[in-house]
């Protein structure tokens, strides 16, 4: 009797063994989730004129000329750059990545409303003007120009100036 | 002899019991699309006026390298770009020549439908200039103007109703985003990098992710940038008509002495992947 059971226990652990699975992956699933963000800011200029300046001038916008209306859903970190090397315009004027005016060189600095002239605009690497900005939260923001200390001409210069909002 | 039998059903019962463990990985939850509390249409008309924005935000888990994500194999909710521009103002300085009463004005962005209706003005300083559009070259993107006065320079002023042009692309930017750090963009890229948008419309930024079987150091948790950025003027520098750099407006660039600053708008927004 005892060797019957015995054998009928081996017959099934020699079954119940082979189908232990196998752990290896048949399908191979990617999770991809989608969460709705917003991000959109606007401007309420979309230019300025310094006028006529002369050499090694500093001429400035108005404190909070420039305001950002921002209905973004989310928090936000906000730079503020140049989009060009140079100043367009006749002989054009290399623009400063420190802020340090030379011959035909200019450089801009700006500040988030209060007036301070402490972030460099450049343009590599972008300055913060905000960061961590929460949603739906308005800023403005102003800029001084740093005039070349010699000009090469007197045709009038323009460069864009760009605020770029990222998910922050 | 009783051992050997309890030795045998224990090895029965671990038999037993590892076969009821699934072969297979289950099913992830693949919510795509999400039940959205913001569509593509509600952010639109929580758009300011003649401005833009970007929407969207999608998170992979489970990725692993060789494996490719795009909108065929995975039907994912899309990015946005959508534009509530619904006019663009651009000021040329245009010399006529003797005899020129015509004249075809480059303008930046492609009129919207095509037809001269969507001009909405065309005024001039010189009060001489008795200014009509009588046609647009779609091809070059000039607006054809009637009633110069010859061998005179003014500033005409043009307002029209536009498609944006918007470029798009995967970058970095050197930062992070909580715990997730930059992967390289060369990993991804988008299907349609440049789009063209009617004024209070939406449409689809699609992209796809595949990074390189062999890819090395891949960090556990990456991300990627969607950028979005108006795209920039070309300078059609035709009959003494000079187009500055800008989103929106373009500004005259005259021949008097001052200097001027125009200003744009671009935007960031993360694809972030978390590694198998």
């Amino acid at each position: 009797m005892k060797r019957k059971l015995l054998g009928i226990l081996l017959a099934l652990v020699l079954v119940m063994i082979p189908a232990t699975p196998v752990l290896a992956a048949t399908t191979a699933d990617v999770t991809l989730t989608a969460t709705p963000k917003f991000i959109a800011i606007a401007d309420n200029v979309t230019s300025y004129d310094f006028g006529n300046v002369a050499e090694s001038a500093t001429p400035a916008m108005p404190t909070a000329y420039v305001g950002i209306t921002n209905t973004s859903s989310i928090q936000t970190d906000q730079t503020i750059s140049v989009t060009a090397t140079t100043w367009a315009g006749g002989v054009t004027w290399a623009h400063s990545e420190t802020a340090t005016p030379g011959v035909d060189t200019a450089g801009l600095k700006a500040s988030d409303g209060d007036g301070l002239f402490d972030i460099i605009v450049k343009n590599g690497t972008p300055n913060d003007i905000k960061t961590n900005l929460a949603a739906t939260t308005d800023y403005s923001y102003e800029v001084k120009l740093f005039a070349p200390t010699a000009f090469g001409d007197g045709i009038q210069k323009s460069i864009t100036l760009r605020i770029t909002a990222a998910e922050g | 002899m009783k051992r050997i039998v309890v030795i045998l059903l224990a090895i029965l019962l671990v038999g037993c019991s590892s076969s009821n463990m699934s072969p297979a990985l289950l099913p992830e939850n693949s919510r795509i699309p999400v039940e959205l509390p913001l569509t593509p249409q509600s952010a639109l008309s929580k758009l300011a006026n003649n401005s833009w924005g970007i929407f969207g935000g999608v998170m992979i888990s489970n990725y692993r390298a060789g494996q490719e994500i795009n909108r065929e194999i995975s039907g994912y909710e899309p990015y946005y770009i959508l534009n509530k521009v619904k006019e663009v103002t651009e000021n040329k300085i245009i010399t006529t020549e003797i005899g020129e009463e015509r004249v075809a004005v480059p303008i930046h962005q492609k009129l919207y439908q095509g037809s001269i209706t969507n001009v909405i003005s065309i005024t001039s300083n010189n009060p001489m200039d008795k200014l009509v559009v009588a046609g647009y070259d779609e091809t070059h993107n000039l607006l054809i103007v009637n009633g110069f006065i010859p061998a005179t320079t003014r500033i005409v002023g043009i307002t029209y109703k536009p498609y944006l042009s918007f470029y798009l692309s995967l970058e970095t930017q050197g930062r992070t985003l909580g715990d997730y750090i930059e992967g390289d963009k060369a990993w991804g890229s988008i299907d349609n990098p440049v789009i063209e948008v009617a004024p209070e419309s939406y449409a689809p930024i699609y992209w796809r992710i595949k990074i390189p079987k062999d890819a090395k150091n891949i960090p556990d948790k990456w991300l990627v940038w969607v950028h979005a950025v108006v795209g920039e003027p070309l300078n059609k520098g035709t009959i003494n008509t000079q187009i500055n750099e800008s989103g929106f407006s373009v500004m005259t660039t005259d021949n008097n002495s001052g200097t001027s600053i125009s200003t744009s708008i671009d935007y960031y927004m993360s694809i972030k992947v978390t590694m198998r």
